[in-house]
């Protein structure tokens, strides 16, 4: 994804999202008695869903390798979740949507490492340097991340006001930080055997070896509540790893595991 | 309502397992072994056990006596592994000795050779040279060790230069004075990773004394430890060949250009006394410090030149109690401190503790 089209895909965002609530609430405002609104909407060919919420989770392996011993510390960073939502009814019952949201995904883990293996490869004009060896220590990763992400989901009823939902999402990266640091262990060149060097504290920053998409799973419940409120939930699985498998600093399979919880209004 | 308590419950749980410890594996075994530490009574050495983790080798310096009638080591090794002979278990010398680690996992095992620094000449032409199986560096190889000298080629191999002698600050060349071969310390820039630690240079460096690779990132001032064993008497004079062409573009730490200054060489040779050896830190004050002879002009030598250096003392030497002498040289004398001139050369050879 070169740099032209992410900021085209950035201002494209930011001004949907500044403007269309607006517009909606101005061809809505005089038409309809707040009262009546949801039995309008369930008439709509269509309708519209804006959404706020909260992103809860980590870029984490599915299943932890033995070389991570510990975890001492998570902190799910700010995460905000602005969306806009089509939904359609296909059916009696089934609904669907799809969307934009601009979302930030991102957390500081801290954790203990054992014979943790990694490859660094650094570069400037005139060299390119690796680094092969097995790390053991503390570690401290901080991501934080801006996605637009398109959102495609059917919906249907469960029970009373509850909804299930499930789908795919598919998003664009628009601005990546990966970084943190090694601290209170040493690595060894090679493998096990290799020589021991003590390693005080040593930072990284792979911002720039993030894959610029991610797609995954997207499960969720929505819950309406009065009028045209509803509260939701999703849980998005990444199944594409956050780093190109030519990246191999991170021994892991990286894949975005977050939960968001929000609400929203139906327009 | 009677849905939403097993799905909200359905919905944490993916995230609760990622951070609980219940996810976290059994530890694997422990895959290392290592000789971690190689314990003889201070009154069998001369000065303190080298364990060279790089090549595998156990360097004792020991008393006559200790030399005669052996040892008994205390070894420690890493956490789950057994070695071979035993820890207590007496050792004698005379013969190839080896002991071998087997890691906990019963899979690794790593094999340390012990050797014996006798004493030998303090006369070096530096014609032989061993070169490192994996890493390809060269170090120069004395009669009575292989560790005898010591290099920082074994940190540069951290910042990944390319297996190749040349790649390495210090190695051996064929423009000798003498024989076929003389010892060629060159200033190299810094790599990409090496920056990225904020080492812009790597001077080369050539010393009597052993270099901790363990600490060459952590303390790097400490990883270079001066100093061998002297038997043979009064050191008097420090002599030798050297030939040195300073680089052209002096750089500061951060590889900023100094316009106008003009790297220069390092060559000097320290007594102390003791069985432990000075580090960088020490050498210029240390109070064990008892005589020095430094060529001191460190300029531009375009022939091989020759120098004959006395030792000044500045206290009374006791050749009865265990002293140490230093053979330092560096292409760029403030190296230590990642600062002076790519492409700066200096060419040792004939080096030669002259003594009473």
């Amino acid at each position: 994804m070169n740099n032209f089209i992410k900021h085209i895909l950035w201002i494209a965002g930011l001004a949907l999202f500044s403007h269309i609530p607006m517009h909606a609430q101005q061809e809505l405002t005089p038409s309809v008695a707040s009262a009546d609104k949801s039995a309008v909407l369930e008439k709509k060919p269509w309708h519209l869903k804006l959404t706020v919420g909260y992103q809860l989770g980590a870029a984490t392996p599915f299943s932890l390798p033995p070389s991570i011993r510990k975890i001492k510390g998570w902190s799910p960073l700010f995460n905000p979740s602005l969306g806009m939502e089509w939904a359609k009814k296909t059916s009696h019952k089934i609904t669907l949507a799809a969307g934009l949201r601009l979302s930030w995904k991102g957390a500081l883990v801290k954790s203990q490492v054992q014979h943790y293996y990694t490859t660094i490869t650094t570069f400037d004009d005139h060299s390119e340097e690796t680094f092969q060896g097995v790390f053991s220590g503390d570690n401290e990763t901080r991501m934080h991340n801006v996605y637009i992400t398109v959102p495609i989901y059917f919906m249907m009823p469960v029970s009373g006001t509850w909804n299930v939902k499930g789908g795919m999402y598919t998003s664009v990266l628009l601005h990546g930080k990966f970084n943190g640091s090694v601290s209170n262990g040493y690595i060894r060149k090679g493998d096990a055997l290799g020589e021991k060097v003590i390693i005080p504290h040593a930072d990284f920053d792979f911002s720039k070896e993030l894959n610029s998409v991610d797609y995954g799973l997207l499960l969720g419940v929505e819950k309406s509540l009065r009028k045209q409120f509803f509260l939701y939930s999703d849980v998005s699985v990444g199944l594409s790893p956050l780093f190109p498998k030519s990246f191999q600093s991170v021994d892991l399979r990286l894949h975005q595991v977050y939960v968001e919880v929000g609400g929203g209004v139906k327009l | 309502m009677k849905y939403s308590v097993p799905i909200f419950i359905f919905f944490l749980a993916g995230i609760c397992c990622l951070y609980h410890s219940s996810c976290i594996k059994p530890p694997i075994a422990n895959p290392e072994a290592d000789i971690e530490s190689f314990i003889i009574p201070d009154a069998a050495k001369e000065a303190e056990v080298f364990i060279d983790q790089a090549n595998r080798k156990i360097h004792l310096y020991l008393t006559r006596e200790a030399f005669l009638h052996g040892v008994v080591p205390e070894i420690i090794t890493s956490e789950g592994a057994t070695v071979t002979p035993a820890s207590g278990d007496s050792l004698h010398f005379g013969k190839a000795v080896f002991y071998t680690v087997t890691a906990a996992n019963g899979v690794n095992k790593k094999t340390y050779e012990i050797l014996v620094s006798t004493p030998g000449s303090w006369y070096f032409d530096f014609e032989n040279w061993g070169l490192h199986a994996v890493q390809q560096y060269e170090f120069p190889e004395t009669e009575g060790s292989t560790s005898f000298w010591a290099t920082a080629n074994g940190g540069v191999a951290l910042a990944g230069v390319s297996k190749n002698p040349e790649s390495y600050p210090t190695r051996s060349t064929s423009e000798s004075y003498s024989g076929t071969k003389a010892a060629a310390l060159v200033t190299l820039p810094g790599t990409s990773l090496s920056k990225t630690m904020g080492i812009h240079l790597f001077a080369g460096s050539l010393f009597t004394g052993v270099f901790d690779i363990a600490i060459s990132l952590s303390e790097p001032l400490k990883a270079s430890q001066f100093g061998q064993p002297f038997h043979d008497g009064k050191p008097i004079r420090f002599t030798g060949y050297y030939k040195y062409q300073s680089g052209n573009t002096y750089q500061d730490e951060n590889g900023n250009p100094i316009p106008g200054r003009k790297d220069s060489c390092a060559l000097y040779a320290i007594v102390f006394k003791g069985t432990e050896r000075v580090t960088a830190l020490e050498i210029d004050n240390d109070p064990r410090i008892i005589a020095r002879a430094d060529i001191q002009d460190g300029s531009d030598r375009t022939s091989w030149t020759y120098f004959d250096i006395p030792f000044e003392y500045t206290s009374d030497l006791d050749i009865n109690t265990p002293f140490m002498v230093a053979i330092v040289a560096s292409s760029s004398k403030n190296g230590a401190a990642y600062q002076g001139a790519t492409g700066s050369r200096l060419l040792l050879d004939q080096l030669q503790i002259v003594h009473e």
